[in-house]
C-alpha cells in the first residue's frame, strides 16, 4: 500500500496542479474563442486545426474543456471554501460554548443533513431561475457547511479538555482568542483533508447539475458538454468521451490527494468521502 | 428534551431490554424535529431566494390577470403565517400540495409520486443488488491479500466506481450494448422489464460497489487483528469458520450502515440514472417537474424525498442498534 500511496499523492497533486493551472489560465491557452462557430466543420473528429475535434455548433472542443475547467475550479473551489470557513466557524463557537447553543446548532445539522444535497441545490436553482456560478455555489454550500461544523465541533470536544486550553483560560484568554491561536491549528488536518474530498464532490456536484440543464446558465461546463455528447454518441463520440474524461481525472485528482493527504496527517476519520 | 431524556433515563433503569425503548424514543423525537426542520427550511429557502413564483410557473410575460389568479391560486397572497400553515396542512394530511400545472387540473402530489415511485424502487433495489454483488467478492479478497496486485486492482477500481459519473457511464453503456452490439433493447423503447433494468442498476450500483468495497476492506482488516479472532484460531476453529463467523459477522456490522446512508447517493444517482435511460421514476418526474415549471409539485417532492430520506436513516440507525448493541447504551449527547 505504500508503494500505491506515494504514487497515488504524485499522480493526484499533478492532477490538480494541472487543473488549476488551466482553469487559470484558460483564456489564454484557449486556441479558439467560445464564441468562434466554424460553420464547415459540425462535430468534426480530430484534426490538426481542432485538436480534439468540434463540437454540434463547431466549436473547438479542446478550448471548451479548458474553459470548462475554470468553472469547475470556481465550483469546486467555492463551494468548498465556503463550507469550510462557515461550518469550521460553527463547529468550534458549538463544541466551546456547549450546553443549548450546541444543542440547537446540532438540531440545525441534523435538518440540513436530512436533505440530500443535489435535491436541495435543484430546489434553490428551480427558485433563481437562470442561475449562474454564483448561484451554484450557494446552492451546493447550503447543505455542504453542516458536515464541516460536525467534524470540527467533534474535534474541539475532544481538545477543550486538554491541559493547554484550560492554562489558556486560566490566563484569562477569551474565547475568539482560544479558537484562532488554540483550536484552529489543532483541527486544521482534519478539515483539510475533508476539503480536498469535498473539492471533488463539488465538481461532480455541479457536472451533475449541468448535466441535468441546472447548472450556470451562459457558461461552458463539462457536465453540458456532457449532456449534449450524449444524445450524440452515435455521431460523433468525441465530445461526450472527452468531457466525460475530463470530469473523472478531475474527480480522481483530488480524491487521490485527499487519501494521500490523510495517510500522511494521520486523519482518523468516521466520515468517508 | 431534557425532559424526554429524564424520561429515558427512568425507562432505562427500571428494568427490560437495556436502552431500546429509550433509544426508540430519542430517535423518533429527532424524527419529529427533523421533519419540522424540513418543512420550515424549504419554507425560509423560497421566501429568502430571489425569485417571484407565479414568475417561475407563467414565466415572465403573462398578463397580470393571469398572474394574480396565480398568485391566489398558490396562496401567495395570504400572510406568511398562513403560506408556512399552508405548506404544513399539505404535510399532516399527506397530500404534499395540490400539483397543477397551468392550464390542467388539480391533483394532490403524493399521488402523481406514488405513480412515479415503483420505477425508482425498482433501480434503487437493482442498484443495491448490483453493489453488493460486486463489492462483496472484491472487498474481501482485498481484505484477504493486503498489500498484494489483488489489493491494488480492487482498490483501482473502487476509486473508477467512484469516480466515473451516472452520467458518463450510462450513455457509454447505452452505445457499446444497446446500439453497438445490440444486447440490450434501446432505453428509449423500453418497458419495466428485467432486462431493460439490468444496465440501468449496474450504472447506479458501481458507485455504491466503490465505497462498499473501501468499507469492507478496511472494517475486514480491523476485526482480523482484534484479540477473540486469534482466540478463536488458537481453539482451533476451522479458518473458513473463522473468517465467517468471527470476521465476516461483525465486519458487517458497519457496512450495513453504510449502505442505509447511502440512500441519497442512490436518489440522487436515480434522478442522473433516470435521464440517461428514460425511466419513468421520481428523478424523471423531478426534472419534468423543474422543466415544466410546476411549482408545487416541485416542493411537494422536495419535502416528500427529504421526510422518506430522514426516515430511512432512522431505520438504518435502529438495525445498527440492534446489531451493536454497544449504540443504544452510549448517551444521547455524544451519539447526537
Amino acid at each position: 500500500m505504500r508503494f500505491g500511496v506515494r504514487w497515488g499523492k504524485r499522480i493526484g497533486l499533478s492532477i490538480v496542479t494541472t487543473l488549476v493551472f488551466v482553469a487559470l489560465f484558460a483564456d489564454i491557452l484557449a486556441p479558439y474563442d467560445v464564441d468562434f462557430r466554424n460553420s464547415h466543420t459540425l462535430l468534426a473528429p480530430p484534426t490538426a486545426q481542432h485538436w480534439l475535434g468540434t463540437d454540434e455548433d463547431g466549436r473547438d472542443l479542446f478550448s471548451l474543456l479548458l474553459l470548462g475547467a475554470k468553472i469547475a475550479v470556481m465550483v469546486g473551489f467555492g463551494t468548498v471554501l465556503f463550507c469550510a470557513v462557515v461550518g469550521t466557524l460553527v463547529g468550534c463557537i458549538s463544541g466551546l460554548l456547549g450546553s443549548w447553543v450546541d444543542e440547537m446548532v446540532m438540531r440545525v445539522i441534523d435538518v440540513v443533513l436530512a436533505f440530500p444535497r443535489i435535491l436541495l441545490a435543484i430546489f434553490i436553482i428551480f427558485l433563481a431561475q437562470e442561475p449562474g456560478v454564483h448561484t451554484v455555489i450557494l446552492a451546493l454550500s447550503v447543505t455542504g457547511w453542516a458536515g464541516y461544523a460536525r467534524l470540527v465541533r467533534a474535534q474541539v470536544l475532544v481538545i477543550r479538555e486538554k491541559g493547554y486550553i484550560q492554562a489558556a483560560r486560566g490566563f484569562g484568554a477569551s474565547n475568539s482568542r482560544i479558537i484562532v491561536a488554540h483550536l484552529l491549528p489543532n483541527i486544521a488536518a482534519p478539515v483539510i483533508v475533508q476539503a480536498t474530498f469535498g473539492i471533488a464532490g463539488a465538481i461532480l456536484a455541479e457536472a451533475s447539475l449541468s448535466f441535468l440543464g441546472l447548472g450556470p446558465q451562459n457558461s461552458v461546463s463539462w457536465g453540458r458538454l456532457l449532456d449534449q455528447g450524449a444524445v450524440l454518441f452515435i455521431k460523433s463520440p468525441y465530445v461526450g468521451v472527452s468531457a466525460g474524461m475530463a470530469i473523472v481525472f478531475s474527480v480522481m485528482g483530488f480524491s487521490l490527494l485527499g487519501d494521500a493527504l490523510r495517510d500522511q496527517l494521520d486523519v482518523r476519520s468516521r466520515n468517508t468521502p | 428534551m431534557r425532559f424526554l431524556e429524564k424520561q429515558i433515563d427512568a425507562a432505562e433503569t427500571s428494568g427490560g431490554s437495556p436502552g431500546w425503548f429509550g433509544y426508540l424514543v430519542r430517535r423518533l423525537a429527532t424524527l419529529i424535529l427533523v421533519v419540522v426542520g424540513v418543512v420550515t427550511l424549504v419554507f425560509v429557502v423560497q421566501r429568502m431566494v430571489p425569485g417571484d413564483p407565479v414568475d417561475v410557473m407563467l414565466g415572465e410575460h403573462a398578463t397580470l390577470a393571469d398572474r394574480q389568479e396565480m398568485r391566489s391560486r398558490l396562496g401567495l397572497d395570504r400572510s406568511a403565517w398562513d403560506q408556512y400553515w399552508l405548506l404544513w396542512q399539505g404535510v399532516l394530511d399527506g397530500s404534499l400540495g395540490t400539483s397543477f400545472e397551468p392550464g390542467e387540473r388539480a391533483v394532490s402530489v403524493s399521488s402523481v409520486i406514488a405513480r412515479h415511485v415503483p420505477a425508482t424502487v425498482e433501480l434503487a433495489i437493482g442498484g443495491l443488488l448490483f453493489a453488493i454483488v460486486i463489492a462483496f467478492p472484491l472487498g474481501i479478497a482485498a481484505a484477504l491479500k493486503p498489500n498484494t496486485w489483488i489489493d491494488t486492482v480492487t482498490g483501482f477500481l473502487a476509486l473508477a466506481g467512484l469516480t466515473i459519473p451516472n452520467f458518463w457511464l450510462g450513455p457509454l453503456l447505452i452505445y457499446l450494448f444497446c446500439v453497438h452490439y445490440s444486447l440490450f433493447p434501446d432505453p428509449g423503447a423500453q418497458g419495466t422489464g428485467v432486462v431493460a433494468l439490468i444496465l440501468p442498476s449496474f450504472v447506479l450500483g458501481t458507485a455504491l460497489s466503490g465505497k462498499l468495497m473501501r468499507m469492507l476492506r478496511s472494517s475486514l482488516l480491523e476485526i482480523r487483528g482484534e484479540p477473540f479472532v486469534m482466540a478463536a484460531q488458537l481453539r482451533g476453529i476451522p479458518p473458513i469458520r473463522v473468517f465467517l463467523r468471527h470476521v465476516l459477522r461483525p465486519a458487517l456490522i458497519p457496512v450495513v450502515t453504510v449502505i442505509g446512508l447511502q440512500f441519497a447517493s442512490l436518489l440522487t444517482g436515480a434522478l442522473v440514472t433516470e435521464k440517461v435511460f428514460a425511466r419513468p421514476g421520481i428523478g424523471t418526474l423531478l426534472l419534468d417537474a423543474v422543466s415544466g415549471r410546476n411549482y408545487p409539485l416541485v416542493q411537494g417532492l422536495v419535502i416528500g424525498l427529504a421526510v422518506v430520506y430522514a426516515g430511512v436513516n432512522l431505520i438504518t440507525d435502529l438495525v445498527y442498534a440492534w446489531l451493536d448493541p454497544r449504540v443504544r447504551l452510549i448517551g444521547s449527547g455524544s451519539f447526537s
